[in-house]
């Protein structure tokens, strides 16, 4: 097996929010092998967004180190950065937000291909109405502005755009999230054909578990800026260790009558945390079921547990052993 | 060769959707604009100006005056004063004999060519001033905001009274004071716009592929920038003829005897009881510009920026 | 009689760019204490179906029939629709930032509410308060009942929206994406308070939504719109182990499962509400199209002889029929 193509070591992500100090992302470290997919997942204020645009180089790192293709991105400068940015692409989540409400829309498909100086106009030109056919768009639009297509189109202009430089790795930060459910289904078909026709490499940010279990071939759960779980889809789906894990497998209703009726509701008490005032030691201690003392004095370390094969690990001091429910009795944390 | 049959079916819903796309944001602004009576009308008293200075030396053909030529004997009263509109002299004459008709059209040379002058150059100060403070942020900004705060903390008539009497009054004094005033305002605008925009993700966007700051600025922000800096420009040059205009009525603009609307109503001021037009029609030019202006920049901003609320009409 | 019986509803708005037909010609009933899902994607109507029931749309021209417990909501003047609002129908949203008023206390507005519609003393409406709040599950109502809605989370806040749609008892409560906006494990908790309250209170539910999960966990029927017309009513588990319409099929199709077969997404877009296209609306996008679909708008027509199961489908083969139809077209296709 090849070298990953990026390596994420400890990153930490710190912002300053008045007196106080944010930890958007603690201590995170995970690896993306060439040609796979790995999806982050995580609810409202885990960080899976900021994390994206720390390894994207979007924002400096507090701490920590993002080597892409063997190479230390952590710190370059803009301009050092350049290069790599060729290689490292994002589509965004806001079909709206995205895209220039000014430019037209050829102008910004092609915006990557005129600012590394790719050809000349007429080449540019070509080179983007044939992304344009290639996403699922008509390359007669080219003149068009973005408010003349709908939510799904905006979204294959996202996608044209970043793979008109002919990227490694896209960064997909909830790429569906804001369309309909039958327009969602076309981008991530689109997403997976175009991932093997020109061999990308893809980090799939979602809060949709459905979905990631569609696209990924391994996952990390994120919680309050840290992974609490990565694995296979397999380990994941089937037997997850992590507490916050199987809450939030179970939380997802099945659109299946008879799974519904027939499951076990796990409902967490509380709030969603917010990473302004993390607790002590493991930070899902306050809303676990299964929390007890030294929870809430150690930092439990990412590593194998139980019996699982090295790639998957969990960040927890009471796993959940194979067979084994969650059982929340407690209403609100109280024992 | 596509990936997906998805073109198709696209292609065919195109044809329900047809009338419906297909318009920029600004060509939707022109036609918005296009259905408001009200600036419509404005557009073409603006232009009707416009049209008057750059042909005032038709004026003085037709009626055969020149503009500072002073008639003592067709032009006064045995008494030596102005006469009324008459046949000669269309809107009367003024204190020295002169055509009032004629310093008018020669008169809207000198505003409307102050104000567009004067408002372009602060425009670009400003415009370009506002973007940088608001993109690059930190020093920069620093610098620009307290510049701002400055120049809009000091009493312009004073200074600008200050500054002309000791260079003398001249043309290009006069565009050079307006215009190191108003950037100002224009530039806090801007920044303030700016500033909102760089947290947009089409930035954002821009940065990932690579883009320098410079390129996302002029290319990316600025277009955005622009609809509120051509609304506050078309609010702007009305203003700014009226400073031209009460300069000069101070006796700070034009050396006599230029024709000027802000000197005419100057000279006008001790012949008011005995010359009523002496003092109307230069001010009623001032006042028709200004107003055509104002309800222009007005249509202009409900163009560029309409409000949802205007999208359904109650029955 | 049904608790809600809404006969050929026909909402259009007049715009600058055309009349828009956002409801056309929709009919359903609740009956007391039943769910009733309303699923549909954006544009389909099914937001402004209940809003103008209720006498919440503006600028709109109504037509049809809407009676709730024997009173004419389309004629009633503003005074009679506020009587009923609280009292009789209770109404939830999806943003609770922008529904509960940010300037006041959430007991005042609960209080206030309650007052609006009972002559009871001040301290019997605060009680009232605290017991809603407590009742949604929200810790030490007592104290937080002096709360701005600001200083709640999301989940929060939308149990003070359902404390507040419920101070009154109303017999029917409109529950408009409750959720949507809601992370995973925060839904599963709302989703628990309103199957508690409804069981306890026997109140009747139209929960709109777009998320078939949601529908399956809490839905007693289901009626699918799209472009402003239903496209399928059904039993819960009829409508989702046999649906008939082509646009419901291709719902369930969207969505991924666990066998992670590719995805089969309905192709296009929804139409515009302006140019509707000719006869059935989802003929453009629909697999099984033929002639009379393009040119007579279907009825709602019950499947296999089920007065409970209806579709507006031109296609009133049996279900054994059209499945085997699919399958052909399914291997043509493949080939």
């Amino acid at each position: 097996m090849s070298d990953p193509l990026l390596v994420a070591e400890h990153v930490t992500k710190t912002f300053a929010s008045g007196a106080h100090t944010v930890r958007a992302v603690d201590d995170v470290s995970l690896a993306i092998e060439p040609g796979e997919t790995l999806g982050l997942v995580g609810e409202t204020g885990c960080g899976k967004s900021t994390l994206a645009r720390c390894v994207a180089r979007l924002y400096p790192l507090s701490g920590g180190s993002v080597q892409f293709d063997g190479h230390d991105i952590s710190s370059l400068s803009s301009r050092r950065m350049r290069p790599y940015r060729r290689e490292m692409q994002v589509i965004f989540q806001d079909p709206y937000g995205s895209l220039n409400p000014r430019r037209r829309v050829g102008s910004i498909i092609g915006d990557g291909l005129a600012i590394h100086r790719v050809g000349d106009g007429a080449e540019r030109r070509k080179q983007v109405q044939h992304l344009m056919e290639v996403v699922g768009l008509n390359p007669e639009h080219y003149n068009r502005f973005p408010a003349d297509f709908s939510g799904g189109q905006r979204q294959r202009i996202g996608v044209a755009r970043a793979l008109a430089l002919r990227p490694k790795l896209i960064i997909c930060d909830e790429p569906v999230s804001a369309l309909d459910v039958s327009i969602q289904a076309q981008v991530i078909n689109l997403l997976l054909d175009l991932q093997s026709e020109f061999r990308l490499t893809y980090l799939f940010i979602t809060h949709d578990l459905s979905i990631v279990r569609h696209v990924s071939s391994r996952i990390a759960v994120m919680y309050l800026g840290r992974i609490v779980e990565t694995g296979t889809v397999e380990d994941l789906f089937t037997t997850s260790r992590h507490p916050y894990t199987r809450a939030l497998l179970s939380a997802v209703p099945p659109a299946d009558p008879d799974a519904a009726d027939s499951r076990q509701h796990v409902v967490l008490p509380g709030d969603l945390p917010s990473p302004v005032n993390p607790p002590s030691g493991c930070p899902f201690h306050p809303r676990c079921p299964r929390r007890q003392d030294d929870c809430v004095a150690t930092m439990p370390p990412l590593e194998p547990v139980l019996d699982d094969d090295p790639e998957h690990l969990t960040a927890c001091l009471h796993p959940l052993r194979t067979g084994e429910d969650l059982h929340p009795s407690r209403q609100d944390g109280a024992a | 060769m596509s990936l997906h049959p998805v073109v198709t079916a696209e292609q065919e819903l195109e044809e329900v959707h047809s009338d419906v796309v297909g318009r920029g944001p600004w060509a939707l602004a022109w036609r918005r604009l296009r259905a408001d009576r009200v600036a419509m009308g404005s557009l073409a008293v603006v232009v009707l100006m416009v049209l008057i200075a750059v042909f005032a030396p038709v004026f003085a053909h037709i009626t055969g005056h020149p503009p500072n030529m002073q008639y003592h004997q067709a032009g006064l009263t045995p008494d030596g004063l102005p006469k009324a509109p008459n046949s000669t002299f269309w809107l009367g004459t003024d204190d020295l004999g002169r055509d009032i008709l004629v310093r008018i059209a020669y008169g809207a040379r000198i505003s409307l060519g102050v104000g567009v002058v004067a408002t372009l150059l602060t425009v670009v100060v400003g415009v370009v001033l506002g973007l940088l403070a608001g993109f690059l942020g930190g020093f920069v900004d620093l610098v620009i905001a307290r510049l701002v705060d400055l120049v809009l903390s000091i009493p312009f008539l004073l200074v600008a009274i200050a500054l002309v009497s000791v260079s003398g009054p001249s043309l290009t004094i006069t565009v050079l004071v307006i215009s190191m005033f108003s950037w100002a305002s224009m530039a806090r605008i801007v920044r303030g716009q700016v500033l909102f925009l760089k947290e947009r993700e089409f930035v954002e966007a821009a940065r990932s592929l690579g883009a320098s700051d410079l390129r996302i600025m002029f290319v990316d922000v600025l277009p955005n920038v622009l609809a509120p800096v051509i609304v506050y420009t078309t609010l702007l040059i009305p203003v700014v003829i009226i400073v031209q205009a009460t300069l000069s009525f101070l006796g700070l603009g034009l050396p006599a005897p230029a024709a000027d609307w802000g000197g005419m109503i100057s000279e006008a001021q001790n012949y008011y009881t005995v010359a009523w037009w002496f003092v109307l029609f230069p001010s009623l030019a001032l006042l028709i510009t200004t107003i055509a202006f104002n309800l222009l920049g007005d249509g202009v901003r409900d163009a560029v920026d309409p409000r949802i609320d205007r999208l359904v009409r109650p029955r | 009689m049904a608790l809600l019986e809404v006969d050929d509803l026909r909402v259009s708005f007049t715009t600058d760019d055309g009349v828009v037909q956002a409801v056309r010609g929709v009919s359903f009933r609740v009956e007391r204490g039943e769910t009733l899902g309303l699923v549909g994607e954006s544009g389909s109507g099914k937001s402004v179906a209940t809003q103008t029931i209720t006498g919440l749309t503006r600028g709109a021209d109504v037509q049809g029939r809407a009676v709730f417990d024997g009173n004419d909501l389309l004629h009633a003047t503003r005074a009679e629709l506020r009587a009923i609002r609280g009292p009789g129908i209770g109404m939830i949203f999806q943003d609770p930032l922008t529904s509960l008023h940010p300037a006041y206390r959430v007991g005042w507005q609960i209080e206030e509410m309650v007052r609006a519609h009972r002559s009871v003393s001040r301290a019997e409406s605060r009680r009232r308060a605290v017991e809603m709040l407590g009742l949604v599950g929200i810790p030490h109502p007592a104290e937080r009942v002096d709360d701005f809605p600001h200083q709640f989370s999301g989940g929060m806040r939308q149990r003070v929206m359902i404390a507040m749609a419920m101070a009154l008892d109303p017999s029917l409560l409109i529950a408009d994406e409750p959720t949507t906006a809601l992370d995973v494990t925060v839904q599963a908790q709302v989703l628990q308070v309103m199957r508690r309250l409804q069981e306890d209170f026997g109140t009747a539910i139209i929960l709109i939504t777009h998320d078939l999960g949601v529908v399956a966990e809490m839905a007693d029927r289901v009626a699918v719109m799209y472009a402003g017309r239903l496209m399928e009513r059904a039993p819960r588990r009829e409508a989702f182990y046999r649906p008939h319409h082509p646009y419901t099929e291709g719902l369930f199709d969207s969505l991924p499962t666990h066998s992670g077969r590719r995805l089969e997404p309905i192709v296009g877009s929804p139409p515009s509400l302006i140019n509707l296209p000719s006869g059935c609306p989802f003929h453009p996008r629909c697999r099984y199209a033929f002639d009379r679909c393009r040119t007579e708008v279907p009825d709602l027509t019950p499947v296999d002889g089920d007065p409970t199961h209806v579709s507006a489908c031109w296609l009133v083969h049996e279900s054994s029929e059209r499945a085997k139809l699919r399958r052909e077209m399914k291997a043509a296709s493949a080939t």
